[in-house]
């Protein structure tokens, strides 16, 4: 018993690190957060900004995630009141963002904003907040936030540009959704759906550095989340069909989703 | 293993006491950047009254600290302790709705909604633009 477990935590971190070096192993910028205390054998998570108290209980505070990326865009919050709760519920663990304040912020770093994919498996629940965000930019410039509307309509926003599927998620359910822009064209996948947004939006144009934000918008306080971030990630580049299907395949593992 | 933070603790700061309130949750929280834990006013009451709300899990003895005389923590030496024993002065926990002269605490189980607790403090957001 305890063999055939430790067999299947071991393929499942093989295929972790498959997908790392399939996505970052040739120095793409970005970022990926798996929100459990250890992953890969090492922590990654911590109640602090600082990582010094490491999260070991269903029911701690988050105060740092750390990028499973090759790039060290780890993810800190110092205020102690604006900290998700790490949660470990039917097996599976994620971060809850309570819509009120919670986010976390982590390095944008400057780079094409016509070729870039935001993935995450979350749960998104219906808001007393307009149209939040799970992703977005704090700072000047184009900025980039990927969101949902309580009518269940997914968003990109880049720039002043906003593009939208029809009603395609219902609140409270779990989704893999991957934000892409692929040489200026624009389209969000969920749970392996292509909906095609065309291609609006700012052109041959770059991100500037900034600050991202996961569970909130480009104004923290505003266009909070209310819900759970199982998986998320962000990387600069073309990607293949064969890579976004296997993020599918891996965020819906560990998001409990069937895709 | 199981958390040390068992409460949830939902916080209605009146407009006016924002800056004495973010240094009381400076004395004890436990980061030298909690002097940020309330910023905009975007929570009001049924008078339109306006509040910036928090809400946190919470180790048990947050009540306990909150009664006892405020001494600065080792993370913030500098921070103003009279501001913060104002602040003090101003708590009420689990005594009822918000109003503009309390800092109105909603304590309870861990597992308790941030939303539920909201509704407990009479309050309700401020609508803000619809911005997709």
């Amino acid at each position: 018993m305890i063999q055939k477990k430790r067999k299947q935590r071991n393929e499942v971190i093989d295929k972790l690190k498959a997908l790392i070096t399939s996505l970052f192993g040739a120095g793409e910028q970005g970022a990926f957060y798996i929100p459990r205390p250890i992953v890969s054998g090492v922590q990654s998570l911590f109640q602090d900004a600082a990582g010094t108290t490491a999260v070991t209980a269903d029911g701690d505070p988050v105060g740092l995630m750390i990028d499973q990326s090759s790039n060290s865009n780890n993810a800190p919050q110092s205020v102690s009141a604006l900290r998700p709760v790490y949660t470990l519920a039917n097996g599976l663990d994620f971060l809850l963002f309570d819509e009120v304040n919670d986010h976390l912020l982590f390095p944008f770093i400057a780079g094409d904003a016509d070729n870039f994919v935001f993935s995450i498996a979350v749960t998104p629940e219906v808001s007393s907040d307009n149209n939040p965000r799970y992703f977005g930019l704090v700072g000047t410039g184009i900025n980039l936030q990927c969101g949902y509307v309580n009518n269940g309509t997914v968003f990109t926003r880049v720039g002043s540009v906003a593009q939208t599927t029809v009603s395609s998620i219902t609140l409270g359910n779990t989704y893999v959704i991957s934000h892409i822009r692929q040489g200026g064209v624009s389209s969000i996948r969920i749970n392996g759906t292509v909906f095609s947004l065309g291609g609006s939006g700012p052109s041959a144009d770059s991100f500037f550095s900034n600050t991202g934000v996961l569970g909130s918008g480009y104004q923290p306080n505003k266009f909070k989340l209310k819900g759970k971030i199982h998986a998320a990630l962000f990387r600069y580049g073309s990607i293949t069909e064969g890579q976004l299907s296997d993020i599918d395949t891996y965020f819906a593992s560990v998001a409990g989703v069937t895709l | 293993m199981t958390t040390q933070y068992q409460q949830r603790a939902t916080i209605a700061a009146p407009a006016a006491h924002i800056p004495d309130a973010n240094q009381l949750a400076l004395c004890l929280g436990e980061s030298s950047a909690d002097d940020r834990t309330f910023s905009t006013a975007s929570y009001q009451d049924a008078d339109g009254n306006l509040y910036a709300v928090c809400s946190t899990v919470a180790k048990s003895v947050f009540a306990q600290l909150a009664g006892l005389p405020l001494q600065a923590p080792d993370h913030a030496p500098g921070m103003d302790l009279e501001a913060a024993t104002r602040a003090q002065a101003l708590l009420r926990i689990n005594g009822g709705t918000a109003s503009p002269d309390v800092i109105a605490v909603i304590l309870g189980n861990r597992l308790e909604s941030a939303q539920d607790h909201i509704a407990a403090l009479g309050l309700e957001r401020v609508q803000q633009e619809g911005l997709i």
